[in-house]
């Protein structure tokens, strides 16, 4: 019974195919993680002023953001990356008279934009969700005060905007980590794009078993190092929050108020 | 002890299931084909899979007296679909490479042509050599014997790998990459419809370990009787000159040249 099982297991955990391909998948996973990391850091540094072009009352600046974000929420990634890296294929006289073709030339970099543009779509809508969700009161408190709209947005939204944005910005690296898999159709060696060349030579599907074991490895230890940030980020909250216990303890994951995380 | 029996019972039970299997009388056959690979196969406007393969295929169904349908399946997965019995043939212009050789059992050769070097065409140099190769980024379809010639002789030089047959050409055409190794009625096809694009360098030579001995059709290792009705139908094909028809529709030279 015992050497059944064990057999099983050895079947499915297929040690000697990690010890030949493992170092494949390994340098796949890091493809991974640079690709993630700089999209969603470039990203959110987009989303920033793209959320506040789109609560501009000005519609020269609103309204594009808005056809922007409608477009890159809208459409599938896979068809945003394919426009990207074979549209710019097509219009290289033009890329290349411009000296932007050795940018689009390469696929890593391709990638990069594309994700890039996705995920700054999303991260500007939960931003702006953030920002929304602030009581009207504390902007009329601060206004009270005589505080300029800077040391507004510095002291009073943006501190308690960022807050609500945490998780869903969490969520939104997530969900990149997943769509990131997509890169090895455009020939970017990713972890995915290993992990498909290793079963197209030796045909054992354990190595998707491993691959999806690191990518859930990946999300497990951000949604960690999301709960760490959110507890680092709402100490100030912490006695509010025991006063006002029946309240709190409904919501003892932490100040959960955000409008736009339920889309995820 | 109840699994023991659990375990007796599922043994009989596909022992059982195989014993019929064994002596199956094929009605339909399902065809495996990745439809990216003009004029071989490729899937046309109305979104029907069509192509010199599909028509010959087709000739050899009908001398089997037997109804065939057609599955468009990505290459590199289309191995372990014909083994998991998402369909019963592979006719997608598989090169008969030794390593296959031991998952899938092949039938007679029933083309066999060149592959090749592909450049830009404004790239003069007929240099393929690995020296020549190192810095530039050379392209092909992954898990392909082109891909496999690549690895095997190419060490140390960039080799961009595509899901699709199609797509490295594109990429050569667009300046992505500096060559693409492929087949040769592919790359000229392809050459043909963008004109000025691009040039076949050379013709590599069909070595046995990597290539094989030309394109066969695949089977599971036990559908033997089926790997023997296509032998039938693909010598009673060339004896009629069914497949000579069907070449000189699709080509211009002998396909089973080399």
């Amino acid at each position: 019974m015992l050497p059944y099982l064990l057999g099983w297991v050895g079947f499915v955990f297929n040690v000697d195919l990690l010890n030949a391909w493992g170092w494949r998948l390994l340098l796949g996973l890091r493809v991974t993680a640079e690709v993630v990391l700089i999209a969603c850091s470039l990203g959110f540094l987009l989303a920033w002023p793209l959320s506040l072009a789109r609560r501009s009352r000005n519609p020269l600046l609103a309204w594009p953001v808005l056809a922007y974000t409608a477009y890159f929420r809208g459409t599938p990634l896979l068809c945003q990356l394919y426009l990207v890296y074979y549209g710019a294929g097509e219009l290289r006289p033009a890329l290349a008279s411009a000296g932007l073709w050795w940018f689009f030339r390469d696929a890593f970099y391709c990638c990069i934009f594309a994700f890039t543009l996705n995920t700054a779509a999303y991260q500007s809508e939960i931003l702006r969700g953030a920002v929304l969700a602030v009581p009207k009161g504390q902007l009329e408190a601060a206004r009270a005060l005589g505080l300029s709209r800077l040391a507004i947005a510095r002291h009073v939204i943006w501190p308690q905007a960022m807050l609500v944005a945490l998780r869903p910005l969490g969520n939104e690296l997530i969900s990149i980590v997943k769509a990131s898999a997509l890169a090895a159709i455009v020939t970017l060696m990713d972890l995915m794009g290993e992990t498909r060349l290793i079963f197209a030579r030796t045909f054992d599907f354990s190595i998707y078993l491993y691959a999806a074991i690191l990518y859930l490895a990946i999300t497990q230890a951000i949604s960690q190092l999301w709960n760490w940030l959110e507890r680092l980020l709402s100490r100030h909250l912490i006695i509010a929050r025991a006063v006002t216990a029946p309240v709190a303890q409904t919501r003892a994951r932490g100040p959960a108020l955000d409008p736009v995380s339920a889309e995820f | 002890m109840k699994i023991a029996k659990f375990l007796a019972l599922i043994g009989l039970a596909s022992g059982l299931a195989s014993g019929p299997l064994a002596a199956k009388d094929w009605k339909t056959i399902r065809i495996g084909m990745d439809a990216t690979y003009p004029p071989f196969e490729s899937v046309d406007p109305k979104g029907q899979i069509v192509g010199f393969e599909v028509d010959y295929a087709n000739a050899l169904c009908a001398k089997m007296h037997v109804t065939c349908t057609y599955q468009n399946q990505d290459w590199d997965g289309i191995i372990p679909a014909l083994l998991a019995g998402k369909f019963d043939v592979i006719f997608s212009s598989m090169n008969m490479s030794p390593a296959r050789a031991k998952k899938v059992l092949f039938s007679n050769m029933y083309y066999a042509t060149a592959p090749v070097w592909v450049a830009q065409a404004s790239n003069k140099s007929n240099d393929t050599s690995l020296a020549a190769m190192q810095g530039k980024l050379v392209g092909a379809q992954s898990s392909t014997v082109f891909s496999n010639y690549l690895e095997k002789n190419y060490k140390g030089v960039e080799v961009k790998l595509y899901p699709g047959g199609d797509e490295p050409l594109v990429d050569l055409a667009n300046g992505r990459l500096d060559y693409v190794v492929s087949d040769i009625l592919v790359s000229e096809r392809f050459i043909e419809k963008n004109p000025g694009c691009c040039r076949v360098v050379k013709t590599i030579p069909r070595s046995a370990d990597v290539f094989g001995p030309g394109v066969g059709a695949a089977f599971r290792p036990d559908d033997v009787q089926l790997k023997q009705m296509f032998d039938k139908a693909i010598a009673e094909a060339d004896a009629d000159g069914t497949f000579k028809k069907l070449e000189a529709k699709y080509f211009k030279i002998d396909i089973r040249g080399q």
